[in-house]
């Protein structure tokens, strides 16, 4: 044992064995425990609430995010109470401004700002819904309230306005005047355009249309006149909308028109209908939204002789007809505000998205959540679902309407969806299983025949981050959002904020906080997925972001304490106004 | 890879040369009360600092000009007198100021400052709207003329409530029960508008804005089950406490509102406003002078 040569030997053979072994075993362990390497993605995924915002305990659901296609590393993501917290009348931004979360490139940093013009008078900026304009305008629509004290019914009024992101020096800017009541507003600008957009919003007290229907502005200049109104169909009501602009300036919308001869407490029957028109120079040449009808198509899901199943003339071409979807669940809230079923969340009928394909302006996906059961072909069972996420592909190329399911996730709400110009699609949406919430995102190769499913989030119990039901029904909000440049996937959602839930997640604020002094919470999360890198460029980035954030964290420690100087006498006499 | 900080590119940078900068008041020691309660209205801060660099900036968002300070915060809690409760503490710390001019302040001086927040990133931007030298005014005599401010707005907002109030009086709650939304109310509530009501019993102790009330009589009271995102001010009532109340009648609610509740002998407080420490009876009585 004492001979030097047979120890040599051993310590060589022990230190080749470990090698062999970190070769063999460790390297391929690691490259399968990170998706993004063996599906040939490049993953992103930050925590966004800002370093100076770790003590937040507020929840931010229903994110919304924008992309400056002027310049793609400019982006915005908004969400609920962002840089203002109304229950402690406690705020970062001034009574006339709401803040925003932005990123100048392309995700890695991120800053609070308080850009969103609101009415001094009023209390909430909500629902609110951004786009950038061609030349990098932002634009914003929200629902607000206003602080006057007789006002019970919130949403009441709906604003439309600039968000002048580049500038703090006056705020003596322009602050948009309330134009009607809708509720979840929806901004669409065309990119190739200059400081134009289009805003859609659709409400059941729309009294400024006259009753249910759309209602949407052509601007120019920021400010909003009266809207354009257009009934949706003869007796139905409309939650929300979604729209999709293309860069011919098809214009496509997609809404639940949701009849009312049902009672208000169970699923009740609605057609999905989509509608499409044509964008022009001005407002004049989108009066309508009459491209489309629904009697060229035939609903695969009824049988041709269902009541429902007659084709009509009224506006738009329905995707589904009588679908079966959860109406307002507002009254079977329980003595502690919280809604049934499925963490806290199912509530409307507001549940879908919608795309256009970049490479054919007349095809479009879009998905949405019903409560049908047992109709999906090859499908075992969704008879125990709350809800059902389909992700379907439409398209009238060569005049005939066709639509066909592509995708069906079970108890999943909170569709986004986009598409790349190789042609991927991304469905990312949130997942009840097992009384746990998780966020997927599934991306498809260029045919659309193979998914890869990327978890943005590990499984996450509703219980966890204290949850007052009355203060921030619903749980996760009704929506998460996507985008596209290129081939990369950009967006954002909502989720409890405990890092060992999220471990592929940055974080800018001080997550060794979180579960000790600063309780979990809802936070707005951005994520990145760049489909078109090389594994090389993956894992060198994985390497380099490590590096990069050890780097931050070693900045912030050493950096020099703060020097006071020796106090000198002021130049400013009292009662003298400086400058 | 990940773009360094040291790469972001400038034109990140907030502008702040560029446009009219909204002039911020001068306040004085000897300043009426009510310009105090203008400035807290305006601000989302204010705290005690040192000026310790002109045309300067410790924010990524926000470019070194002539409209930037930097300036230390005091180190000691008790002079930051309001700041958003989710944020890390201000105390001891460098932060951006955007004022009118830089070159009006000398290094050193020291200042109350009233501001509101313009971005947060690796560090905090703020815009000033109202300063006060701190030179010659003792952390006692700030507390005093800051608390003299607030009770200001607390006497306006009592003034207010009364006003808009049918009757006014103080109250023990007996009795609190929970509202069953019925067909009728569901049928007439508006989507995701529907109100979750409760109904408290309340014992009047004194009137102080009569209507067709009486002491000692019982009086039943609407009010939100639960904040909400959009009423984040509803009142709170709980069995056995005892409030100065302003109510208003039910009938005098929208339709939606109502929700098909029947409106006769009934009242209803809408907001936290409306349901006031007992002690706040002293201002009901200062406001009716």
């Amino acid at each position: 044992m004492s001979d030097p040569v047979l120890i040599k030997t051993r310590v060589r053979r022990y230190l080749y064995g470990g090698i062999l072994c970190v070769a063999v075993v460790l390297i391929p362990a690691w490259v399968f425990s990170r998706p993004e390497l063996w599906h040939g993605f490049k993953i992103d995924i930050v925590d966004i609430v800002p370093w100076e915002w770790s003590a937040d305990v507020t929840v931010h659901p229903e994110p919304t995010i924008a992309i400056s296609p002027s310049a793609p590393d400019t982006i915005a993501v908004s969400a609920y109470l962002i840089g203002r917290n109304p229950a402690s009348e406690e705020s970062f931004c001034s009574s006339e401004f709401g803040g925003v979360l932005m990123s100048f490139d392309g995700g890695a940093n991120w800053t609070l700002r308080c850009p969103l013009p609101k009415p001094a008078d009023s209390k909430v900026l909500g629902d609110l819904s951004l786009d950038f304009t061609g030349d990098g305008k932002l634009l914003l629509a929200s629902y607000i309230t206003k602080n006057s004290s007789d006002v019970l019914i919130p949403r009441v009024q709906t604003i439309v306005g600039w968000a002048e992101y580049e500038t703090t020096a006056s705020t003596e800017r322009s602050v948009p005047s309330p134009s009607v009541k809708v509720d979840q507003p929806f901004v669409v600008a065309s990119p190739n355009r200059v400081s134009q957009a289009f805003v859609v919003g659709s409400q059941q007290q729309l009294t400024t249309c006259g009753g249910w229907g759309l209602a949407w502005w052509w601007t120019t200049n920021g400010s909003a006149g009266p809207p354009n109104c257009v009934s949706t169909r003869e007796g139905t009501a409309v939650m929300a909308v979604r729209f999709a602009l293309a860069s011919d300036g098809r214009l496509y919308g997609l809404f639940f028109a949701v009849r009312p001869d049902e009672t208000n407490a169970n699923p009740g029957p609605a057609d999905l209908v989509l509608v499409r028109g044509k964008l022009g120079e001005d407002a004049s040449a989108v009066a309508s939204f009459d491209d489309l009808h629904d009697d060229k198509l035939l609903d695969p899901w009824i049988g041709a002789d269902d009541p429902c199943a007659v084709p009509d003339s009224e506006l738009g071409s329905r995707l589904r007809n009588c679908a079966k979807v959860p109406k307002d669940a507002w009254q079977q809230r329980g003595p502690d505000g919280c809604l049934p079923n499925m963490g806290f969340q199912v509530r409307n009928p507001n549940q879908f998205a919608l795309a256009i394909d970049p490479a054919q302006s007349q095809t479009v996906y879009y998905a949405y959540a019903d409560r049908t059961p047992g109709l999906a072909e090859g499908e075992t069972s969704s008879a125990v679902d709350s809800i059902t996420l389909r992700l379907a592909r439409w398209s009238d190329v060569g005049g005939v309407q066709q639509t066909q399911e592509l995708l069906v996730v079970h108890n999943a709400l909170n569709p986004a969806i986009a598409v790349t110009a190789s042609g991927r699609i991304g469905l990312a949406y949130q997942q009840w299983i097992g009384d746990e919430w998780r966020t997927h995102m599934l991306i498809s190769d260029e045919n659309h025949a193979k998914w890869a499913n990327v978890p943005l989030t590990d499984p996450s119990p509703a219980s966890e981050p204290g949850y007052n039901c009355g203060f921030s029904s619903p749980y996760l909000g009704d929506y998460i959002d996507l985008a596209v440049v290129d081939n990369t996937f950009y967006g954002t959602f909502s989720a409890n904020n405990n890092p060992a839930r999220n471990p592929n997640a940055r974080y800018l604020r001080d997550k060794s906080m979180l579960g000790t002094s600063v309780a979990y919470t809802i936070d707005p999360f951005f994520f990145k997925i760049e489909t078109g890198a090389s594994r090389i460029s993956i894992v060198m980035a994985t390497i380099g972001s490590r590096l990069t954030s050890l780097f931050e964290r070693l900045r912030w420690w050493m950096r020099p304490p703060p020097i006071l100087p020796p106090v000198r006498g002021p130049r400013i006499v009292q009662g003298q106004r400086p400058g | 890879m990940r773009i360094p900080i040291v790469a972001l590119p400038l034109v990140c940078s907030l502008s702040v040369g560029a446009q009219a900068m909204p002039q911020a008041d001068m306040l004085t020691a000897s300043s009426p009360v009510g310009a105090f309660a203008h400035a807290l209205a305006r601000s989302t801060f204010a705290f005690t600092g040192v000026v310790t660099a002109l045309r300067e900036s410790t924010s990524r968002s926000v470019s070194p000009s002539s409209h930037t300070l930097v300036v230390l915060v005091r180190n000691n809690v008790d002079t930051i007198f309001r700041s958003p409760g989710g944020m890390r503490s201000l105390s001891g710390r460098s932060i951006t100021l955007v004022v009118d001019r830089a070159t009006d302040f000398v290094v050193g001086t020291p200042f109350l400052f009233f501001a509101y927040g313009v971005a947060v990133d690796n560090g905090i931007a703020l815009r000033a709207v109202a300063l006060l030298p701190a030179t010659r005014i003792d952390r006692t005599t700030m507390s005093r003329l800051l608390a003299a401010a607030l009770d200001s707005q607390v006497d306006s907002a009592v003034r207010d409530m009364v006003e808009r109030s049918t009757a006014v009086f103080t109250g023990t709650v007996e009795s609190i029960l929970t509202v069953t939304p019925t067909d009728s109310m569901v049928r007439r509530a508006p989507w995701q508008g529907g109100l979750a009501w409760r109904q408290a019993t309340v014992r009047i102790g004194r009137l102080y804005k009569a209507h067709d009330l009486s002491t000692d009589s019982v009086v039943k009271v609407m009010f939100l089950a639960a904040a909400t995102r959009e009423r984040p001010d509803a009142p709170v009532l709980a069995v056995g406490t005892s409030h100065l109340v302003g109510v208003r009648r039910f009938s005098s609610l929208t339709p939606s509102d109502r929700a098909g509740i029947a409106s006769q002998g009934r009242y209803v407080v809408i907001s936290s406003g409306d349901v006031r420490p007992a002690s706040d009876t002293v201002r009901v009585l200062r406001a009716s002078r």
